[in-house]
């Protein structure tokens, strides 16, 4: 068992990633505070029942999406999901080469991605229904592996690879979006 | 598409999750190291992968921190009670 006045010398570190998962799930600064604060505090009152040397990351994460779901999604608007039976692997990577030919020139990557800036990203992933955008934010985010997503959400494995690989989709049809808008697709390159 | 390269797109975002068995690992490294098109998409969502999660760091106000710090030790205060 874990002894509470380690608490802020093991958690604390941790506190920086918590609060960017936040603030992308609650997508403003003062609910994102607020979410980790709870989160912590959650976790302090609870140290004692967490046993050391197991995944304590994990444990945060767990306590931070519960948090989120039981308390600020409610109030959240809900992003659509789109209709995704026409989006291919490799989505963004494929649209930038032409019809034609397989073909993607170096150039025509580095345009997209140079070109992308911060807030196309976060937007991006902001914009992604909830059951994806966790998924893609434990994984992409946080480099957690399938099974301690399937953990920390609560579902299975298998449904943890669905989301992510269509979460991850829709994610590059935005960013797509957000690309032509800027203009960094190369010509002739087809809207999806 | 060839067949070869059509599995080892299917697997290349669990073979980027290092999520693959290592034999279909293996099976995926010796695809892309032969086959230049697969090397190139599968590169291109590496470098997207890595470009994504650094756009979603945040930078932790240090006025919250200390407002985080001092609400854990009101916190400790109340435990101890």
């Amino acid at each position: 068992m874990a002894d509470q006045a380690n608490f802020e010398r093991d958690a604390m570190p941790y506190v920086g990633q918590l609060y960017a998962a936040a603030m992308r799930m609650t997508r403003n600064p003062a609910d994102a505070e607020d979410l980790v604060q709870e989160t912590m505090l959650k976790a302090y009152r609870a140290y004692d029942t967490f046993t050391e040397g197991t995944n304590l990351k994990a444990w945060l994460y767990r306590i931070l999406t519960n948090t989120y779901i039981n308390r600020y999604r409610k109030a959240q608007r809900r992003p659509t999901e789109t209709d995704l039976g026409e989006v291919e692997d490799l989505y963004l990577y494929r649209r930038l080469g032409s019809e034609d030919t397989a073909d993607v020139s170096r150039s025509a990557e580095d345009q997209l991605l140079d070109g992308l800036v911060e807030s196309d990203i976060k937007e991006a992933v902001e914009a992604l229904p909830e059951h994806f955008r966790l998924p893609v934010l434990l994984a992409d985010l946080e480099g957690f592996s399938y099974k301690e997503i399937a953990e920390i959400l609560d579902i299975p494995i298998g449904t943890v690879m669905s989301r992510l690989h269509r979460g991850r989709k829709q994610l590059q049809r935005a960013l797509w979006e957000f690309a032509s808008r800027r203009g960094l697709v190369p010509e002739g390159a087809d809207a999806p | 598409m060839k067949p070869a390269c059509e599995q080892a797109i299917e697997e290349i975002y669990l073979y980027i999750d290092h999520e693959l068995t290592w034999w279909r690992r293996r099976r995926i490294r010796r695809h892309l190291a032969n086959c230049r098109p697969c090397l190139e998409g599968y590169t291109f969502e590496q470098r997207l992968r890595v470009i994504v999660k650094e756009c979603l760091s945040e930078e932790v106000p240090p006025e919250f921190l200390n407002r985080l710090q001092q609400a854990i030790q009101r916190e400790r205060g109340t435990v101890l009670e």
